[in-house]
């Protein structure tokens, strides 16, 4: 891994100092979600705008932090619109995914959360989503997905876990809405 | 390419890292050399290849890591590519529904890794520490939609920092992204050559 000394200094403020900001990785298509879409009656639909609550600050939907490490969205500088692509990821791998379809699914981020603390972190997303079909509201609800871990001294391993931990939040709270059963008659063929 | 960062994998090599950097050890991995390379005489063929959608996991202790995922993909559909059993695997959709999930869970095999590093980073490296990185790499293959074989297969890397010999069975390669891409490159050439002398594998 260290290929000369700068490689070092540089690999060592990352890892012990953990200074910096780092974008989100790109959502992965799940396969519980795949397997959960394939096996409803869910016609494909479009995913329309995902935007943050007025009630938000602007901040919190850009970036979260974890010790002295930034994350921040690679979409657009929002994780509201990262939500947004996870949704859509997800019903894309599923076959779900019509940008034609008179069924749009929109999102309002509501909670954006992160703590890194020494002995625990936790992490919690929330989103209003509604779900229109030609223009009439057919789905409405407040969603939230929570997580708390075994924290670690070690920011080589804390900051890490954490960041995996907080994209996790997005995959379990898209799949939350997408095995939704008031979601699911809403959205049925 | 993307650079890997220490610490986005490998929990206990990255614990024993962090504590000792400043000690300027040097860490040497090591990749277990108990399942080794797939032999090309032992590849298993197929006469019909099918469509797949591939999808692709890296975990750490379960949970999903998306930068060990994005850096490891490329790798991933090398080796189902490589493999000959299917035709044209990619993240779409296929028409009969048929789905190859991969997924590889970094688990740490080394207690205490954390005070490991920290003897080593006092003595400069004098009192040497060997840590253990598991991974289980796990194959499922979902013929039509919903007809599941499962595939298991798994390896180690070593980390040794400091004045310690070689780990047995192990050989040693040059960067932590060689072992991990040497490790990922074996556990899912095996997996799937397994799977397909499943007499339920389409041929």
């Amino acid at each position: 891994m260290m290929r000369s000394p700068l490689a070092a200094v540089v690999c060592l403020s990352w890892v012990v100092a953990g200074c910096g900001s780092v974008p989100l990785p790109q959502h992965q298509a799940s396969v519980g979600a795949i397997q959960s879409l394939r096996s409803s009656d869910i016609a494909p639909m479009a995913v329309g705008a995902f935007v943050k609550d007025t009630k938000m600050p602007a901040r919190q939907d850009k970036s979260v932090v974890s010790r002295s490490v930034t994350i921040i969205s690679p979409d657009q500088d929002s994780f509201a619109v990262y939500l947004g692509n996870v949704v859509k990821t997800d019903l894309e791998a599923a076959g779900k995914l019509d940008a034609n379809s008179d069924m749009v699914v929109q999102g309002t981020l509501t909670i954006n959360e992160l703590s890194t603390g020494i002995g625990t972190g936790t992490g919690a997303l929330g989103a209003h989503f509604i779900l229109t079909r030609r223009g009439t509201l057919v789905f409405d609800k407040d969603l939230v997905a929570r997580q708390q871990w075994d924290g670690n001294f070690v920011g080589a391993v804390a900051i890490p876990d954490a960041i995996n931990h907080y994209q996790s939040l997005y995959q379990e709270l898209a799949e939350k809405l997408l095995s939704d059963v008031d979601f699911r008659k809403a959205a049925a063929r | 390419m993307r650079r890997f960062k220490q610490g986005a994998l490998a929990p206990a090599i990255a614990c024993v890292f962090a504590v000792i950097m400043l000690s300027g050890c040097a860490i040497s991995p090591y990749v277990d050399n108990g399942l080794g390379e797939l032999r090309p005489e032992d590849k298993v063929t197929v006469a019909n290849p099918k469509p797949v959608q591939l999808l692709f996991e890296f975990q750490t202790k379960g949970v999903g890591n998306g930068r060990a995922t994005d850096f490891l993909k490329t790798e991933v559909l090398t080796a189902v590519q490589g493999s000959g059993l299917f035709l044209e695997p990619g993240p779409a959709p296929v028409s009969d529904g048929a789905l190859l999930h991969i997924v590889i869970n970094n688990v740490v095999l080394t207690d205490d890794a954390f005070s490991k590093g920290f003897t080593t980073g006092l003595t400069l490296g004098l009192a040497g520490t060997t840590v253990a990185d598991g991974y289980i790499c796990t194959v499922d293959y979902l013929a039509g939609g919903t007809k599941k074989i499962e595939q298991v297969t798994r390896d180690v890397i070593y980390g040794n920092i400091g004045a310690k010999e070689a780990p047995p069975h192990a050989e040693k390669v040059a960067s932590l992204e060689i072992a991990i891409k040497t490790v990922t490159r074996r556990m899912v050439s095996h997996a799937l050559n397994d799977l397909a002398r499943n007499p339920e594998f389409p041929k």
